[in-house]
């Protein structure tokens, strides 16, 4: 168990600046999501608390200790890959014993680990099967099970599920997350899916092109998004973002006039982006809220996803009625007025965030 | 129509082979057949056909000369001069498979030329060296000289296997608290036991077949089987059924090496196919 500290960290390939000043404080027991695009920067920095990539600027420190200079091995970290990375010439029990094998441990406890370590992750029937002799979920377990036996003070997850089926996926997430609870074992985890992140994390890095955006809770992002980024990058269907300028009281956006209440009230005259999303986004009958033309609907069940035009902007409503509106049909869409978000349209910022 | 012409294909393809084969195998089995005439038969133009096996060809070859003591050393240098090579390439391999540096890559250029160049540049400075230094004519000096030929060649072949292994394999050993040369002893090597064997049977056969090297760097102490097999002729007249016994007898050890290292071979043409 252990705290880890993320100063201002960068990262440089020759010329190309990859990860521009990053910092995180993770707390011991912590279970930190770092979500953002490919590309981002986020198997780098996870890479880098490894020790499997050096640090170009700035330092990482691990329960108070800076750890630039230490070697991977020594850094007491345990790393889950997105391809697993198993021993392809050794059997499960003897992947899982690895480390502690590297690490001197007598036999009769190696043992001991592993049966213990097989129990919590269910793979006691698995141990003398090797790595190409079991399913894609059962690598993934085994991949596990090898990081938690020898109980590091660290777990690195590096986009773990992104080779499983859908189904798998929700399933290995709340047992990872169960995992977590039961160990208390400080854990960073990368993954490119918003969703995992919201659903996993204690706090979530949201990144991009190697900053982070916006650092905190689940709800905190989805319900304060600082930034356009953040807004657009959290939440699924995306928030709709409509272009215009603030006036007292609403935001004029080329026919329409989007309502604006009090509190986000702002100078008049500045460029703004108006964001709703699309379960903020109330279908009304026409001739009520902001008139809009539908596209398509899609009903997925319990929500049908609207899509439809707002003057040129295409925006997405979701809606629980069961009369569904055709194509072509206009409707009045009506947002929760206090879950507008209006954000700058030159900085990008959050406006209220003064507030 | 179209499984009868799958026939003809197949047909046609294996024919192909059989000839192939035969143009390669002609030499081997003449050579197996002049091991058992007599002098007058071996040299009777058209060649017979029906003789009494003469077995004691073999006997007569093992004991002449220095045939057996050639072939025990022979067996020792390329024993000793397999596991050095080994010893060497796999780090080697792992350096220039795993860390990209302009210098590396200049190496790499630098040691396949080595390997183009013919092996008779090599002998004179060799000669001259091994002549000062007490080299010459010992067997630690002709195992020294088959690295240079060997280590470029099996390094490359190995640093193709090792390529074709995910990094990640390393990193998480590396994590696990390994060392690199527990990475490379635990988690390389027998992921790419293949090539190992592939690179360790080409380096064998290498040395037993090799006949300049202890041409020009052995002389009576060291006698290697190539070489001895070459000096039956200097014993007035060439000597031909017993020349061809000793040849298929240093085959042999060639033969059962690759036996062994047989369905190695085969595995690492099908290596991509188990990673991961
Ligand atoms: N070894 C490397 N050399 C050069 N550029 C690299 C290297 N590794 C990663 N990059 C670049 O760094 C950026 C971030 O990569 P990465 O951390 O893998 O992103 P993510 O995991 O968020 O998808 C990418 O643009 C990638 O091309
Ligand atoms: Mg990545």
């Amino acid at each position: 168990m252990a705290s880890v500290d993320i100063s201002a960290i960068a990262k440089n390939y020759g010329p190309v600046r990859v990860l521009k000043g990053v910092d995180i404080a993770i707390a011991d027991g912590e279970f930190i999501v770092l979500v953002g695009p490919s590309g981002c920067g986020k198997s780098t920095l996870l890479r880098m608390i490894a020790g499997l990539e050096e640090v170009s600027e700035g330092t990482i420190s691990i329960d108070g200790a800076v750890v630039n200079e230490v070697e991977p091995k020594d850094r007491d970290i345990a790393m889950v890959f997105q391809s697993y990375a198993l021993y392809p010439q050794m059997k499960v029990k003897d992947n899982m014993s690895f480390s502690l094998r590297m690490r001197g441990v007598d036999k009769p406890r190696i043992k001991q680990e592993v049966a213990a370590a097989a129990g919590i992750l269910a793979l006691d029937s698995l141990l003398e099967r090797f790595p190409r002799q079991l399913s894609g979920g059962q690598r993934q377990r085994v991949a596990m099970g090898r990081a938690i036996v020898r109980k590091p003070k660290v777990f690195l997850f590096d986009e773990p599920l992104s080779n499983l089926d859908a189904k798998l996926r929700v399933v290995m997430r709340s047992e990872i997350r169960a995992l977590h609870q039961r160990l208390g074992t400080t854990a960073v985890y990368v993954t490119h899916d918003q969703l995992e992140a919201m659903t996993m994390a204690d706090r979530v890095v949201v990144m991009h092109d190697g900053r982070i955006e916006q650092i905190g809770r689940p709800l905190e992002l989805y319900d304060r998004p600082m930034n356009l980024f953040v807004a657009g990058f959290i939440g699924s269907p995306t928030m709709n973002f409509i272009r215009g300028i603030a006036k007292s009281g609403h935001v004029d956006a080329e026919s329409v006039r989007l309502p604006l209440p009090p509190s986000l009230a702002t100078e008049t005259g500045r460029p703004v982006v108006f964001g709703i999303r699309p379960e903020h986004l109330a279908v009304v009958a026409e001739g009520q809220g902001i008139p809009a033309k539908v596209e398509v609907a899609e009903p997925t069940g319990a929500v049908t996803y609207i899509y439809a035009h707002i003057g040129a902007t295409p925006v997405c409503a979701a809606y629980t009625g069961r009369d569904l509106p055709r194509p072509g049909q206009m409707i009045g869409l009506s947002p929760e007025p206090d879950r507008i978000h209006l954000f700058d349209a030159g900085s990008e910022a959050r406006i209220d965030q003064a507030r | 129509m179209r499984i009868k012409r799958r026939t003809l294909g197949q047909i046609a393809s294996f024919t192909t082979l059989a000839l192939i084969s035969v143009v390669f195998l002609a030499p081997v089995i003449w050579i197996a057949l002049t091991a058992l005439k007599t002098q007058r038969e071996a040299l009777a133009l058209p060649p017979v056909w029906s003789f009494t096996p003469q077995w004691h060809n073999f006997i007569e070859a093992w004991q002449s000369n220095d045939f057996a003591k050639s072939f025990l050393i022979t067996t020792s240098v390329s024993v000793f001069s397999v596991a050095l090579t080994l010893a060497l390439s796999i780090p080697l391999g792992y350096v220039l498979a795993r860390y990209r540096r302009g210098w590396l890559s200049a190496f790499e250029v630098a040691i396949m030329v080595v390997r183009m160049l013919p092996e008779i540049l090599f002998m004179l400075p060799l000669y001259v060296i091994y002549q000062k230094t007490a080299l010459f004519d010992t067997q630690i000096g002709i195992i020294l000289a088959f690295q240079i030929f060997n280590i470029p060649y099996c390094a490359w072949l190995i640093r193709q296997f090792i390529s074709e292994v995910p990094p990640e394999l390393d990193e998480a050993a590396l994590l696990d608290g390994a060392s690199l040369w527990q990475v490379l002893w635990f988690v390389i090597v027998p992921t790419i036991r293949p090539g190992i064997v592939a690179a360790a049977v080409l380096s064998f056969i290498a040395v037993w077949t090799n006949l300049l090297l202890p041409l020009a760097l052995t002389y009576s102490e060291t006698p290697m089987v190539a070489t001895t097999i070459a000096n039956f002729k200097g014993y007035g007249s060439f000597n031909w059924p017993v020349m061809a016994a000793a040849a298929i007898i240093s085959l042999l050890p060639q033969f059962i090496f690759f036996l062994f290292a047989q369905k190695y071979i085969v595995k690492g043409l099908t290596l991509g196919a188990v990673k991961g």
